[in-house]
């Protein structure tokens, strides 16, 4: 189907309608080649620093990851203590340890010498269970409130119990995997964040659901510098979604449903919003008008230096993806699909099991653009991130998906156009964890 | 031969074109959910619950009313009519600033005199005020589990209007009600947390389990009740099946009449009862027997107490009363698990030489006359300390003292067991079998419902 300028076109369903020129709008050349990403407006700053600043992050992370057996130390001090309190004496007594709790059976051996140490420094002297006066039969439970050693002390028809909360161990940590997407956690926190960016000072700013944090790295730690509230008059809609940008000029703005605020980090945050029904920005070229009140855009689209618009029908999210000469948009609309809409305007093939949110992204391998798109299914299972490369109008899966602990509950595209932003929820944790994903092409 | 090449391509998009919808990560609005139950209430008026809330009255609770504070998927507590709150060094006095902008389902203003009114109510050992715009809870003890506490759906906040009428500011308002038939609840586009995803939620009560398997299978319904004794068979089926962890407590509650007055026939009664067997054969493997009032995963000391028979030391007790008369045991008629564990109860009992008589009544209305009723009752909390004040509460004792150890808590649930007014027998999950189209289900460990989050497949977005 070939269409004059200024035509609509009517997409499979039969209800989108698109000027060509709104669409061609999308694909200007400029987009085709990769390499022109680092002419957009978007801010970052360079490589090496970007590397610096994630740098003291990950050691923060690995500061606070799983200890060894020194975990046990103190509950095992606590123990102890309590056992020779209620034990008639200290000699003669045997010790057994009965795991009931989630604590990997590794572990539990590191528990008993803990204790075992523990009572002997206290002048126990431990015996066989034969031999023994008095029974301690310790029994590692958990209940809410974490792990629950259980310490029944006596012997026959008399007991005594005593017990020592202590806090859930971390969980392993996970051995990284040769992986074609790579992901960096930037950000994590028990309450909801729609965006996470990174200033083009070094500042990492957070967007939640009524505020906007400031993180500023001192010590080597990622410090709260400010936080500004998000002013909104009417109730947010439930599964809020929210993107953050930074202009040229160093202005921060946030899209909220129905409510924008711009403001600046330096010299110190600041921020006003205000009700507005303005389009967000889709890609640098091309915004995209949101609900106010519900969880997507509501389909009107329209280029950023023009008033040309278009109507393309409620989608949740749209990826630009370009391939030598030949770009494509692809749209996942509310009806659970997703199309891929070439430069003519037409929407030539369906994908029906993806998620809800795509992302494009650049790299330096394969075709130079890679799809990221979330799976199809329920918030209630873990989620995982595929790439993509669409070839002869199909998508062909690159390389071995991410898989996330909990639903991706957010994903944008970054500014700089080589990663994408994107937020799971921990369903282990319950945290909120931003990462930023590339693909590393197997390099 | 060209036609033919010609036509694939396009029969190909069409068939595209025609595939239903998949599932999207994202959630989508509208639809009405279908709910089948078959337990009733007669009332949507905490307040006005028996002393044993039945889930069903707690999962509507949730789904009208809210309280100061919320737990999340994670059983983690959150502001809900509360924005913030801070309390003195030893937690004797809470203060609590609410959330601005929050609309009653009449479309009033929340004012914090009404949160004051709501809370007075529901607890007269609290002393509630204003303090300003913000309300003030103190308490002659410390109360270092208050936030739990307010967590529970007993402690929703609930308006009673000049009218008669009860109104909350939940994520659903009432639409239709026919008291203890039928339930319509409408989306509230006003919530302050977030318009539900559901245009509305349908909720047939009094349903058989028979009627509640056909009409999911037929596609009349899109959530139904599982006993716990169904699960495995619902699973084996493939039926989608959403199970809790143990929180749902069946139990014997004495009553108050003077033939079960004496605490060693209690005693002996519960020393009789076979808890394994009973978990191990009818209720076919789920949730697990129930030696003490809070289950395992709450308490992490539950396995302390035994759950198998001493039948030996039961008769022994029985035999040092002398004459005791015949008991009843009531359960409840629609509930078919019920009357076997009553059943199997009274076999027990007979083993020790205790003669007990079982009938089914309407256990909702509780006009019976029956000296104990098999009763299933929620777990209030997943906060251990809240759970066990509900529980002893409900079993007609004065609120164990709120504490954070777990020792402490040992020995007040060893105390208000060693009673025997209220025989733990076991613990049992809720369970739903879902529908096809229902998404972002979600179980959280501590039962319960979460409807605002769960959206229906369908045309509209």
């Amino acid at each position: 189907m070939n269409l004059n300028s200024g035509e609509r076109v009517t997409l499979q369903g039969g209800v989108q309608q698109l000027p060509l020129d709104v669409i061609r709008g999308w694909l200007r050349v400029r987009y085709y080649n990769p390499s022109l990403l680092r002419d957009l407006r978007f801010r970052m700053p360079p490589r090496s620093q970007r590397v610096f600043l994630l740098l003291p992050l990950v050691l923060i992370v690995a500061l606070a990851s799983p200890s060894t057996a020194q975990q046990w130390d103190v509950p095992a001090r606590e123990m102890a203590e309590k056992i020779v309190a209620r034990a008639q004496s200290r000699s003669g007594l045997s010790l057994t340890v009965k795991n009931i709790s989630s604590l990997p059976s590794a572990r539990v051996a590191e528990v008993e010498r803990a204790l075992e140490s523990e009572l002997r420094r206290r002048g126990v002297s431990l015996a066989g269970p034969e031999q023994a006066l008095e029974q301690v039969r310790v029994t590692l439970s958990e209940n809410t409130a974490g792990y629950l050693w259980v310490a029944e002390v006596g012997h026959d028809e008399t007991w005594d119990v005593v017990m020592v909360q202590t806090p859930l161990a971390a969980a392993a940590a996970q051995s990284p995997a040769a992986l074609m997407l790579r992901r960096t956690l930037l950000w994590s926190q028990a309450e909801p964040m729609l965006d996470v960016i990174a200033s083009g000072n070094g500042d990492l700013i957070v967007l939640g659901r009524d505020s906007l944090s400031l993180y500023r790295m001192q010590e080597r730690k990622w410090q709260l510098a400010a936080t500004a509230s998000l002013a909104h008059s009417r109730p947010w809609p439930r599964d809020l979604r929210g993107r953050l940008a930074i202009q040229a000029d160093g202005t921060v703005h946030a899209y909220l449903p129905g409510v924008q605020c711009a403001g600046a980090t330096l010299p110190q945050l600041s921020l006003a919003c205000k009700e507005s029904d303005d389009p967000w920005p889709l890609s640098p070229e091309v915004n995209a008008f949101f609900s106010s009140r519900r969880n997507f855009f509501t389909g009107a689209v329209k280029l950023a230096r023009s008033s040309e618009a278009g109507d393309l029908g409620p989608f949740y999210s749209a990826a630009m993806f370009a391939q030598g000469e030949h770009g494509f948009w692809i749209v996942a609309f509310t009806t659970g699909s997703a199309r891929l809409i070439n430069a003519q305007g037409q929407a030539v093939t369906t994908f029906t099991n993806w998620g809800s949110d795509l992302a494009g992204i650049a790299s330096d391998c394969g075709s130079g653009w890679q799809l990221l798109a979330t799976r199809a299914g329920d918030n209630t299972l873990p989620d995982s991130l595929a790439a993509y490369e669409i070839v002869n109008r199909e998508a062909v899966e690159a390389g071995v998906p991410l898989e996330f602990g909990g639903p991706i509950t957010a994903m944008w595209s970054a500014a700089e156009g080589r990663s994408a932003t994107v937020i799971a929820r921990n369903r282990k944790s319950g945290e909120y964890e931003a990462f930023s994903v590339s693909a590393a092409c197997g390099r | 031969m060209r036609r033919s090449a010609y036509l694939l391509p396009v029969a190909a998009s069409l068939l595209l074109a025609l595939c239903p919808a998949t599932a999207a990560t994202r959630p989508r609005y509208g639809g009405t959910l279908r709910v089948e139950l078959s337990t009733s209430t007669a009332s949507l008026d905490p307040a006005q619950q028996s002393a044993f809330p039945t889930s069903v009255q707690e999962q509507l609770a949730a789904l009208l009313f809210d309280g100061l504070v919320a737990r999340d998927e994670y059983a983690k507590l959150r502001p809900g009519l509360a924005a913030s709150w801070q309390h003195d060094p030893d937690y004797r006095r809470w203060l609590f600033h609410l959330q601005s902008g929050v609309l009653l389902h009449n479309g009033e203003p929340l004012r914090p005199h009404l949160v004051v009114m709501s809370l007075a109510a529901s607890n007269p050992n609290w002393q509630v005020r204003l303090q300003g715009d913000d309300v003030v809870i103190e308490s002659s003890s410390p109360v270092p589990n208050l936030l739990a506490e307010l967590a529970c759906a007993r402690n929703s906040i609930v308006v009673h209007t000049e009218a008669g009428a009860v109104v909350g500011t939940g994520p659903f308002r009432v639409s239709t009600w026919e008291a203890g038939k039928r339930l319509v609840l409408t989306a509230n586009d006003d919530y302050w947390g977030g318009r539900p995803f559901l245009d509305s939620i349908e909720i047939t009560m009094g349903r058989s389990q028979r009627d509640q398997a056909l009409d999911l299978q037929l596609g009349r319904a899109d959530v139904v009740e599982v006993p716990p004794d169904q699960v495995r068979r619902a699973q084996q089926e493939g039926q989608r099946v959403a199970v809790s962890a143990p929180t749902e407590l069946i139990a014997l509650a004495f009553s108050d009449q003077p033939s079960v007055k004496e605490p060693t026939l209690r005693e002996a009664i519960s020393l009789s009862i076979d808890r394994s067997a009973i978990q191990s054969t009818l209720l076919q493997k789920q949730g697990e027997a129930a030696g003490g009032l809070l289950p395992q995963w709450v308490s992490g000391y539950a396995f302390l107490f035994p759950v198998t028979a001493s039948v030996e030391r039961a008769r022994q007790l029985r035999r040092d009363l002398g004459a005791t008369p015949s008991l009843t045991v009531a359960y409840d008629w629609n509930d078919p698990l019920g009357r076997a564990i009553a059943e199997r109860v009274s076999v027990n009992a007979k083993d020790a030489d205790i003669a007990i008589q079982t009938y089914g009544e309407n256990l909702s209305a509780r006009a019976g006359n029956a000296d104990a009723r098999l009763v299933r009752v929620p777990l209030a909390s997943n906060d251990a300390a809240a759970a066990l004040a509900a529980l002893s509460v409900a079993a007609g004792h004065q609120s164990v003292t709120p504490t954070n150890s777990p020792e402490e808590l040992y020995a007040s649930e060893r105390a208000l067991r060693n009673d025997f007014r209220l025989l733990p027998i076991a613990y049992v999950p809720q369970a739903w079998a879902l529908g096809a189209r229902v998404h972002d289900w979600v179980t959280p460990r501590e039962g319960g419902w979460r409807l605002s989050e769960v959206w229906l497949e369908g045309d509209k977005p």
